[in-house]
């Protein structure tokens, strides 16, 4: 859109043009620190604040993720069955067995013994 | 013919979805950017607040809400769109900091119990107004600069704010409407009606 515009119009232009570049310098040191204020806000306000690390900067999104992953498989591991309290008391149960100073022996003679007396008692005699 | 002065509906709600993605190099390209663009519009944005403000600290924290927001809610917009946003956030603060300004008079003035104190500052935009000095006369005596921005804060503030982001910006009449959140006709009207206006105030050996 290029029409010529009356001298009126340009000088008015001009004016402000010249105006803008004679902004003194403890307005531009405001307008600086605002400058920096504002990137500081974009980096915190995106969550994307970037982390050092030697070579190269990892965004926290990045960073973020992978504990997220790391989680994720932590999680989704394949895991053991839990035993029951069944199998749990049998175990702890051969365990005593096994390392009981009695010999397996003992245990067959109470057997021989509990049929004896079963069968005593089935007989009437005594 | 009433703009909106309303930001998009996404400002509310942070940054939109339509971002760029925040990889670790995009995201310091963006930001270089970004920091290219508000020092290219600082001293300009600065000044198109200080005239409709009339003041400069003032001017300097609104520039500076408006940089935080663009940066905030708006940061991860492609580069083109930042100039219309800006320049509307920077509308919108300076219409908030009227209001205020406004509000504070008019509290003061009834604590006052209406009566005018000295220490109570007119609003300097009535002030810019009514001054002694004429704008034929601020030119003889070589303020025209001054007489220019007088002209400027007595207009109609939608009047004011096409004629800076369009003479002080050099936004064409499309970016302005963008900017203003209102037609290209409003942007034309009033643009139209600016240049009259200052016309009649400063004459016509401004030329």
């Amino acid at each position: 859109m290029t029409h010529d515009r009356d001298p009126f119009e340009e000088r008015c232009r001009e004016a402000l043009a010249a105006r803008v570049e004679s902004v003194d310098g403890h307005a531009r040191s405001r307008l600086n620190r605002a400058r920096q204020a504002a990137l500081a806000e974009r980096a915190a306000s995106s969550g994307t604040r970037p982390f050092r690390v030697p070579g190269f900067w990892l965004p926290g999104s990045v960073l973020a993720g992978a504990a997220v992953l790391a989680l994720a498989v932590w999680v989704a591991r394949p895991v053991v069955n839990p035993p029951t309290a069944l199998a749990e008391a049998s175990a702890l149960e051969d365990a005593e067995m096994l390392s009981s100073s009695e010999g397996p022996d003992l245990y067959q003679d109470d057997a021989e013994f509990y049929d004896w007396a079963g069968g005593d008692a089935a007989g009437g005699t005594g | 013919m009433a703009c909106s002065a309303t930001l998009p509906r996404d400002d509310c709600h942070g940054r939109s979805d339509a971002g760029r993605p925040a990889s670790g190099e995009g995201f310091l390209d963006a930001t270089r950017e970004l920091e290219r663009f508000l020092k290219d519009v600082e001293r300009r944005a600065f000044r198109i607040a200080e005239i409709a403000l009339r003041n400069p600290d003032d001017a300097l924290d609104v520039v500076q809400e408006a940089m935080i927001q663009l940066a905030r809610s708006y940061g991860d917009r492609p580069g083109e769109q930042w100039k219309p946003l800006f320049y509307r956030i920077l509308q919108n603060r300076i219409h908030d900091w009227r209001r205020r300004r406004q509000t504070r008079s008019r509290v003061i003035a009834w604590w006052t119990g209406g009566i005018a104190q000295e220490d109570d500052a007119p609003d300097p935009i009535d002030a810019a107004v009514s001054t002694d000095a004429g704008p034929q006369e601020r030119l003889e005596q070589g303020e025209a600069m001054g007489a220019l921005e007088q002209a400027l804060a007595a207009l109609p503030p939608r009047q004011q704010q096409v004629f800076l982001l369009r003479a002080l910006e050099g936004m064409d009449v499309a970016e302005t409407a963008a900017a203003m959140g209102c037609s290209q006709g409003s942007v034309k009207t009033h643009y139209f009606r600016a240049l009259q206006a200052l016309r009649a105030r400063l004459g016509e050996h401004w030329t």
